[in-house]
């Protein structure tokens, strides 16, 4: 049955719609609900146009303030992040550093640094203590930390591998001062750390370990052989 | 030139857009505003009707944090209204609907049966409402016949009821409840009958 069949049915609904608007204006909205809610609305309204400025102004400084903060750390002390990579590397793996990208690091760290060649130490170096070196000698001291995590004289005993990442001691990869005689190879040599050193080298013995002498020129000024011992274990 | 036609398709799609009712109007404008000026005139054409939904449906301190609640949905909300969707009573009532139902059930007022019951069964009518009917008294005039008449019918009617008496199609109402429009005709017949033969029963036909 369709609500609007007849004209008594029409009445009817008349009837329920008047009797249903009677009842709503019985019952508004009371005025302390609306006040309360409108009050919300302002507070917020208020908070959204005042409140950028304190809030965007303490956002503001307290980024500035970690700007700075980083900055002074990293002005005090660029090394810090290399020589921790340094460090973790030695202590978890012992394996050396074998990881291209760890390569690189050390080998950005060697070749500004100055240090001897290379420097035999029974253990890896722990992380207190390394943290505590660089704090005395960071310059100096770091390098010899990394080498220290790798003995090279353990080099003797590995096969020679072309291309090798190991670190180099010398403190200019392009003119090494310790090299030694491949046998079957001309002009190709073994650096301490297992790298190989091409070049041609007037006087370099028939085998064994030989030293080099560069002239400011950069050229070789005397080879001196060291006989088959290897020299890099010394101190 | 492609830049210049986005921008003209897409204010001419914006103009398109724009809601043909006032309070949908106004909404619009405390969309984009945010102006409680704006939200106090939106409240004065349509907070009675709001009110009154929530109060035929619950009870009177229910209604009162129900209806804060909504406003404040409103404020939150406001960048969600979508004129294009709806009129603004629509979605205001859908929030209304929605929240109320989330606070019955929160308040173990409300079961899956009550979305149910009452569709089929007159019989059954006044075991589903939530409010209680007040003591039987002497009820010598017709609107308190009515109202306690409208407040003995079952949940689902009544919402159909009061939904299409503040002038919701019932393509409106079917979309404030979720329910298919053949249910809400059921339910509005139903409601009619009940309410009339309520009547006639103290006052005789009209």
């Amino acid at each position: 049955m369709a609500p609007h069949d007849d004209d008594r049915m029409v009445s009817q609904d008349d009837d329920l719609s008047s009797l249903y608007q009677q009842r709503k204006r019985r019952h508004p909205a009371p005025e302390q609900l609306n006040n309360a809610v409108l009050s919300a609305a302002k507070e917020r309204a208020t908070d959204r146009a005042g409140g950028f400025g304190w809030k965007g102004a303490v956002s503001s400084v307290a980024a500035a303030v970690v700007i700075v903060v980083l900055g002074v750390n990293f002005l005090e002390d660029p090394l810090q992040p290399v020589s921790e990579t340094f460090s973790v590397q030695s202590d978890s793996s012992g394996n050396g550093l074998a990881d291209s990208e760890e390569a690189l690091v050390a080998e950005i760290t060697a070749s500004d640094a100055i240090a001897p060649p290379a420097k035999k130490a029974a253990a890896p170096a722990p992380r207190e203590e390394a943290r505590r070196a660089e704090s005395v000698e960071p310059d100096v001291v770091e390098p010899t930390l990394a080498f220290e995590s790798e003995p090279p004289v353990m080099l003797d005993d590995q096969p020679i591998a072309f291309g090798s990442s190991r670190i180099a001691p010398q403190a200019d990869p392009m003119k090494p001062t310790i090299l030694k005689v491949i046998t079957g190879r001309d002009e190709e040599f073994q650096q301490c750390d297992g790298s190989v050193f091409s070049a041609e080298i007037t006087g370099a013995p028939a085998s064994g370990w030989f030293e080099l002498t560069w002239s400011e020129e950069g050229k070789v000024s005397e080879v001196t052989a060291l006989g088959e011992k290897s020299p890099c274990s010394r101190p | 030139m492609t830049l210049l036609t986005n921008v003209q398709s897409w204010l001419s799609g914006r103009g398109s857009r724009a809601p043909a009712d006032p309070d949908s109007q106004l909404m619009w404008r405390y969309r984009q505003a945010g102006d409680a000026d704006l939200l106090a005139r939106l409240m004065h054409s349509t907070g009675d009707d709001l009110y009154h939904f929530l109060l035929t449906q619950t009870d009177a301190t229910l209604a009162d944090d129900l209806y804060q609640g909504v406003w404040l949905r409103v404020m939150e909300r406001r960048h969600q209204y979508e004129p294009g969707t709806a009129t603004f009573k629509t979605w205001l009532f859908t929030l209304g609907r929605n929240l109320m139902i989330d606070e019955l059930r929160r308040q173990k007022r409300w079961s899956a049966t009550d979305l149910e019951a009452g569709e089929n069964d007159l019989a059954t009518t006044a075991q589903f409402h939530t409010q209680p009917l007040e003591s039987t008294v002497a009820l010598d005039n017709l609107h308190q016949h009515f109202d306690q008449a409208l407040m003995a019918l079952p949940f689902v009617q009544r919402e159909a009821f009061v939904l299409q008496q503040e002038g919701f199609s019932l393509n409106d109402i079917s979309d404030i409840t979720g329910i298919g429009q053949e249910t809400i005709k059921s339910r509005l017949r139903f409601a009619r009958q009940t309410l009339q033969q309520q009547l006639e029963s103290h006052h005789g036909p009209a």
